[in-house]
């Protein structure tokens, strides 16, 4: 089956990064580690991924650079006091799509 | 073919930027973008980013906000209780003057010139309130209750602290401009929720912790909390509210049970799905209108400081290409 989503590493600038106009014509999801996941075989993601000179990565390419971040973040939560952790919630796992 | 002129009656203008109230379908050429731009309207609503905060580090947890879309005071936050206050214009974040003393998840009020920050964690939780004037924060009288991970709503004159941190509180409390005085509890104690209102007699409190009360709304009339209907998406909590109404709010972001981007809006009766944030996160901040909102920060995992902005409908520029 034809993939329907695709991966990309762009940092988000800001203003302008992703404009109305662009997330009503497709639907973004952005994930730890600038991570960016938008629709596969779309002119208009395509055209985005230029414009943000995203660097287009596989589905396990980007899972590998959101479990890093993820894994960082519960290890320095499983640190915390337990007071600390009383007050936080622990970081889940992210599970991209195929 | 007619020209531009001929059927609309004006030139197209040159404009260095865009113009600051563009009509639906007015074209300009931004000489800036050096590009042709039209205003076109949104019919559902969508997220684009915004401004990228100054502060850096562990700082994007638990602010408060308060003011509009284009004029937002975003203040404290962050793992270590900053007391830094930045001042968005629409389009750039700049740091202003700090509070006096830092916290996180304190209840917020107010415009961008006239804020109120009352509460929150400060290791530990803290009854201190302070006032802003535009320039500078003062502290004023305490609130009755030390709390954290609280939510507020209102004016810097006539505001609302409700719920938090320790012990699920259901406290809520009534700011006049000068006093906070204790009122009748909310239904269901809770904590990391949102809230949403345009006074101290008119609010709403939403989601939260713990999870059985995480889809739940309650309203204020001035007098008791009201149990009304749930959020439609499911309990959320670490969420944030745009700086609304009673009858018209927008929520967005949740920690748990997974981070998430989902987004809702509320008329008064019912929550109703809105187009998601492009980034999830939680324990965020909120400010802006239920149609024109600022989400601000938050927790991805990771710190992130780029805001979003939600305009429902509303006109948006485009740029105009040849494709």
């Amino acid at each position: 089956m034809a993939k329907t989503k695709q991966y990309c590493v762009a940092e988000n600038w800001g203003k302008g990064f992703i404009e109305h106009s662009e997330s009503s014509k497709i639907k973004f999801a952005g994930y730890p580690g600038n991570v960016w996941q938008i629709p596969a075989h779309n002119k208009n993601a395509n055209l985005w991924i230029n414009k943000v000179l995203g660097t287009v990565k596989t589905r396990d390419e980007a899972q590998a650079i959101v479990d890093g971040v993820v894994t960082a973040e519960q290890t320095a939560w499983d640190a915390l006091s337990d007071e600390e952790k009383t007050i936080r919630l622990r970081p889940s796992d992210i599970t991209l799509e195929e | 073919m007619a020209t531009y002129k001929e059927s609309i009656g004006t030139a197209v203008t040159n404009v260095a930027g865009d113009p600051p109230a563009p009509v639906t379908g007015q074209v300009w050429y931004n000489s800036s973008a050096v590009s042709f731009r039209v205003s076109t309207e949104v019919a559902a609503g969508a997220w684009a980013t915004g401004g990228t905060m100054t502060r850096t580090g562990d700082k994007a947890i638990q602010l408060m906000a308060t003011g509009t879309q284009t004029a937002s005071l975003a203040f404290g936050g962050g793992f270590d209780n900053t007391n830094s206050t930045e001042l968005y214009n629409g389009t750039n974040w700049t740091e202003v003057n700090n509070l006096n003393t830092g916290r996180r998840g304190g209840a917020r009020a107010g415009t961008s010139t006239a804020a109120l920050c009352g509460g929150g964690f400060a290791s530990p939780s803290v009854v201190v309130t302070e006032l802003w004037n535009g320039t500078n924060w003062t502290e004023v009288n305490d609130l009755n209750n030390a709390r954290e991970a609280m939510a507020g709503d209102g004016t810097s004159t006539s505001a609302l602290a409700v719920g938090g941190s320790p012990y699920s509180s259901s406290s809520s409390e009534s700011w006049n401009g000068t006093n906070w005085t204790a009122t009748n509890n909310m239904n269901q104690g809770r904590y990391f929720l949102a809230a949403s209102g345009a006074s101290n007699t008119s609010a709403i409190a939403i989601g939260g912790e713990p999870t059985p009360h995480g889809s739940k709304t309650e309203l204020w009339n001035g007098s008791n909390w009201t149990e009304v209907n749930d959020l439609s998406d499911g309990a959320r909590t670490g969420l944030a509210a745009s700086n609304g109404t009673a009858t018209a709010a927008l929520i967005f972001g949740s920690m748990k049970p997974a981070v998430s981007a989902k987004t809702e809006s509320w008329n008064g009766t019912n929550w109703s799905t809105k187009p998601a944030l492009n980034t999830a996160r939680g324990y965020l901040a909120g400010s802006g209108t239920s149609t024109a909102a600022l989400a601000i920060s938050g927790y991805e995992p990771g710190a992130t400081y780029v805001t979003e902005e939600f305009n429902s409908p509303g006109t948006v520029t485009k740029t105009i290409t040849t494709s």
